[in-house]
């Protein structure tokens, strides 16, 4: 069962955009970048500004996050220059998803999955309890972004082909998250998965 | 930072600038970048020892060095580099990608352009599995292909000129005549043919609405090639190229049925010059594996656990009908073997150069129960259903290492 409960604006968390700089292996300092303008340009495409509430559906809860970026670090006019629809809503689906599982789950990205594993990225726990470079591989992530829902482009519809196309990875039993994310009206799904051969 | 970390991490970033540069089209510079990037990953893959305390990171950063020499096209290093993180002891998930790896840069040598220069307005295709060998492949599967791509590139000229979706009907004369697709040359490679796309002479306005609306060939081509690339890599990027609906679902299932069907063809490759860059897309998925959701659903209903109503049917095609439209599908009716006649709506987008060829042959549909009415998803020749599952004699030396011989 859906809990959702009514949460003051005030004291509504916040994801950072400009967080994606730590504690996400997958991300260097420069990608981290690229990824919070990229994020930036698919709010501000879709008329939305620092501060936007956005809306995480999943199976067990509904929580509200505000999306913020410190404004001083950011030239939207640049911005709107380097992103277009073809690269934007992806890498800024990325960024909202790395933040989400970061905050509730105990996995982070470590790094980029080939296509053939029909996954975008392999997850390793927060903390790796190890001096290796990267952590173990503990957990499987895909990702997909929506830029403005149509009739035929729902988050629920791009959640299906995504699970199935995550099934491609399954021999490995890692559970997988799926993780879709729209702009129009900023929420995100996550579809929780767990896989045992 | 140690120094592994702060080698990768230069690797990582200057990798990211040499995508961006792909994706402006900046190829030569593209390439430069990932040069440059995987010389900094080698260095700091090469500093762990093979030994089992090395692991994942040893592992992982060759694989990562490997997709690097891969995207810089040299292949010789990508096969090293996969033979170096396989020879320490990776994880499964790793040694998995890395095997993943090897067949794409060994698939990549046999779709790569063969003994030819292209100019900008031709593509060559390649297909390569156990029915071709050099210069010899089974007709049927070369020639239905070649009207398939024949059919794509029709639709995204039309596509490309903002043309309505056109139900019914061949392609305008206008369009035709003007870009005229030619057959160049069969090239004894895997199995490789050329196509030329006529370029008129002076820039045309192709239709009254479109003032001023220019196509180039290799516009054509390229976009040809790029959906294709958004198909292997299973981007949701494909969909929304596709402004009209229909030019999706038609370019979706045309592609479906030009794929590989992993054993007879187990790679269909694409490929074209562009200010004198080689551009390549191997597909390498099959029928089933191009958007899935038909055949796993398919499979959840035969185990009892769906609830998609999916069902196959096999019989002969007796009509295609595309003039009644009804709620944006056609009809078609095929005979059973006991001679019962079903009725089945077709989207369509499939209608005209999916199913309509189909007419009067002995096929597979895979449909879908909605109410009374079925609906179809897929559909196949019955005789190449059967053949993908038969296996046939290769024409091409077993051994995989031999592979390696051709160049």
């Amino acid at each position: 069962m859906n809990v959702s409960s009514f949460v003051p604006p005030d004291t509504i968390p916040e994801l950072k955009l400009d967080s994606l700089t730590s504690g996400i292996p997958a991300l260097t300092a420069k990608k981290a970048g690229v990824h919070m303008e990229a994020c930036i340009w698919c709010l501000a495409e879709c008329k939305h500004s620092n501060g936007v509430e956005l809306v995480v559906n999943s199976d067990i809860s509904n929580t509200k996050y505000r999306i913020c970026w410190p404004e001083d670090a950011v030239d939207i006019e640049a911005i709107y220059r380097a992103y277009n629809q073809d690269d934007g809503p992806e890498q800024g689906a990325e960024a909202i998803a790395f933040l989400i599982i970061r905050e509730q789950t105990d996995f982070t990205a470590i790094r980029r999955a080939i296509t053939k594993t029909g996954i975008d990225y392999w997850l390793g726990y927060q903390t790796k309890g190890s001096d290796q470079l990267f952590a173990e591989t503990s957990a499987r992530l895909e990702i997909s972004g929506i830029l403005r829902q149509t009739d035929t482009n729902k988050p629920e519809y791009r959640a299906k082909k995504k699970i199935i196309q995550s099934q491609q990875s399954d021999s490995t039993s890692f559970p997988a998250y799926v993780v879709i994310v729209e702009f129009s009206q900023p929420s995100s799904m996550i579809v929780f998965r767990n896989v045992t051969n | 930072m140690s120094q592994i970390e702060e080698l990768h991490e230069q690797a990582m970033d200057i990798a990211e600038e040499a995508f961006s540069a792909q994706r402006k089209g900046n190829d030569l510079e593209a390439l430069r970048l990932f040069q440059d990037a995987l010389d900094l990953e080698v260095a700091a893959a090469t500093q762990y020892p093979t030994k089992r305390e090395s692991e994942p990171s040893r592992s992982i950063l060759f694989r990562s060095a490997a997709a690097l020499a891969f995207h810089a096209k040299d292949f010789e290093q990508a096969e090293q580099l996969v033979s170096n993180g396989l020879a320490g002891y990776p994880p499964e998930e790793i040694k998995h990608e890395l095997r993943v790896l090897r067949d794409d840069i060994d698939f990549h040598r046999h779709i790569k352009l063969h003994g030819t220069e292209l100019a900008d307005q031709q593509m060559q295709m390649t297909l390569w599995g156990n029915a071709t060998g050099h210069g010899v492949i089974l007709a049927d599967l070369l020639i239905k292909r070649i009207e398939q791509i024949r059919i794509i590139f029709y639709r995204t000229i039309e596509r490309m000129s903002n043309y309505p979706y056109r139900i019914s009907g061949k392609t305008s004369k206008e369009i035709t005549d003007f870009f005229g697709l030619y057959l160049d040359a069969f090239l004894p490679a895997s199995f490789a043919v050329t196509f030329t796309i006529g370029q008129p002479i002076q820039q045309i306005k192709l239709f009254p609405e479109n003032f001023g609306l220019q196509i180039q060939a290799a516009d054509v081509i390229a976009e040809v090639i790029t959906c294709f690339e958004l198909i292997q890599e299973e981007s949701d990027q494909l969909e929304d190229r596709f402004g009209d609906v229909n030019y999706y679902q038609n370019f979706l299932a045309l592609a479906k049925q030009m794929a590989p069907d992993g054993e007879h063809i187990k790679v269909l490759g694409l490929s074209a010059l562009r200010n004198g860059e080689e551009r390549t897309v191997g597909l390498r998925k099959t029928k089933k594996e191009i958007f899935p959701e038909v055949h796993v659903a398919l499979e959840s209903d035969s185990a009892g656990n769906g609830k998609q109503n999916m069902i196959i049917l096999e019989g002969v095609l007796k009509v295609a009908d595309s003039l009644t439209i009804k709620n944006a599908t056609g009809q078609v009716k095929l005979v059973d073997d006991n001679g019962v006649s079903h009725t089945v709506r077709v989207p369509i987008a499939q209608m005209q150069d999916i199913v309509q060829p189909y007419f009067d042959e002995s096929v597979r549909i895979i449909g879908y129960k909605k109410g009374r009415l079925l609906y179809l998803a897929e559909i196949s020749n019955r005789a190449d259903e059967y053949n993908a599952e038969m296996p046939i004699r290769s024409t091409n030396p077993p051994a995989m290492s031999t592979l390696f011989d051709q160049d």
